[in-house]
């Protein structure tokens, strides 16, 4: 050891997830710049079994709740999505493409979002985090308090992601009807569960709904194709997972028919 | 019933449900499970409705930040669908 290295003390470096018992694990993850692994959000809520009480508590938490579970396995599963459509559009330094995120709450998703893709295409995708700000939810990295239909006139997108789009709320007609928007990504729960509307989002008709107008599904009369990612979905972990058993959330595509 | 509460009861009444749906697909969500069940004739309509109304309280539930109020109606159609499924 030199002497020097007495006088000059560094702070201890910080321990690695592994080295973190399941509650401090649990507290690291109220840092909004931490992305944990799948894994470590299993270690955190799953120690012996799930504690279900502690994982509702943690994702209906008034201050910060957390509806998709945000890890790096996720991030990079949908970035890549991104980076090839990117690239189906002609991204370039000068050209680059936009991706509008509509309802970015907190913001983190844009964040992650954006690190990861200057890695895979640097300087050839924007993000941008826009929310309404209607349910007064803090902000951890810039998100600009504007309407979606303000934001599609503003930003032109061509590609609309939306995470946890409330239910029985629909603004896909919105996106479907701006002619600057190729594609748009839903995240969080799936055909007519807990995001959007039934029919106007996912085309679905409850069971003994007998309105014949339903027939066939608005994207698919606006002319959009729809893809499960399912490689993307099995890396998810919503606020309704049971860590493992069943999983609720999922992300699909619904590109513009050429 | 909080939010926790009612939770709970809904997982209970799920699996009773993908208990009684022998070839669902369970990668499929509930909304599919319910129109498997109708058509199917595994449940009648009345129940049907029942569940219909009772999932979309679940819905609601998931989607708020940091769940809802219940009302006593929400609460009593909880209990006549574990009445009925015998639960």
């Amino acid at each position: 050891m030199r002497i020097g290295n007495l006088f000059n003390r560094e702070p201890p470096p910080p321990k690695l997830e592994r080295e973190l018992r399941p509650e401090e694990l649990r507290e690291k993850m109220r840092d909004p710049n931490f992305l944990p692994t799948r894994e470590d959000i299993f270690y955190a809520f799953k120690p012996e079994g799930h504690d279900v009480g502690k994982w509702r508590d943690f994702c209906f938490d008034k201050k910060n709740p957390v509806f998709e579970f945000l890890n790096q396995e996720f991030i990079t599963a949908v970035s890549n999505h991104f980076a090839r459509s990117a690239q189906s559009l002609g991204a370039s330094k000068d050209t680059p493409v936009t991706i509008l995120e509509v309802g970015a709450g907190n913001g983190r998703l844009s964040h992650f979002l954006q690190q990861k893709l200057d890695e895979i295409l640097p300087g050839k995708v924007n993000i941008i985090a826009t929310d309404s700000g209607k349910l007064g939810l803090k902000t951890d990295f810039p998100v600009e308090t504007i309407g979606h239909k303000k934001a599609l006139e503003k930003y032109r997108p061509q590609i609309v992601v939306f995470s946890w789009m409330p239910y029985e709320v629909d603004v896909t007609n919105d996106f479907r009807t701006t002619r600057s928007v190729n594609e748009y990504i839903l995240i969080g729960e799936t055909n007519g569960q807990s995001c959007g509307d039934e029919w106007l989002t996912w085309g679905k008709k409850w069971p003994l709904d007998r309105d014949e107008r339903k027939n066939i599904p608005p994207y698919i009369v606006d002319g959009f194709d729809r893809e499960d990612l399912n490689g993307v979905g099995i890396h998810q972990i919503s606020r309704m997972d049971d860590l493992g058993r069943r999983s609720y959330s999922g992300t699909v595509s619904f590109k513009r028919k050429k | 019933m909080n939010t926790s509460e009612f939770l709970e009861q809904f997982s209970l009444i799920e699996r009773k449900l993908l208990s009684m749906a022998i070839d669902f697909d369970q990668k499929q969500g509930l909304f599919d499970l319910l129109k498997y069940l109708q058509s199917n004739k595994i449940l009648t309509d009345n129940l049907i409705i029942l569940l219909r109304d009772v999932f979309q309280i679940r819905n609601k539930v998931v989607s708020s930040p940091s769940g809802i109020s219940l009302s006593t109606d929400d609460v009593e159609k909880v209990h006549q669908i574990k009445q009925s499924l015998m639960l």
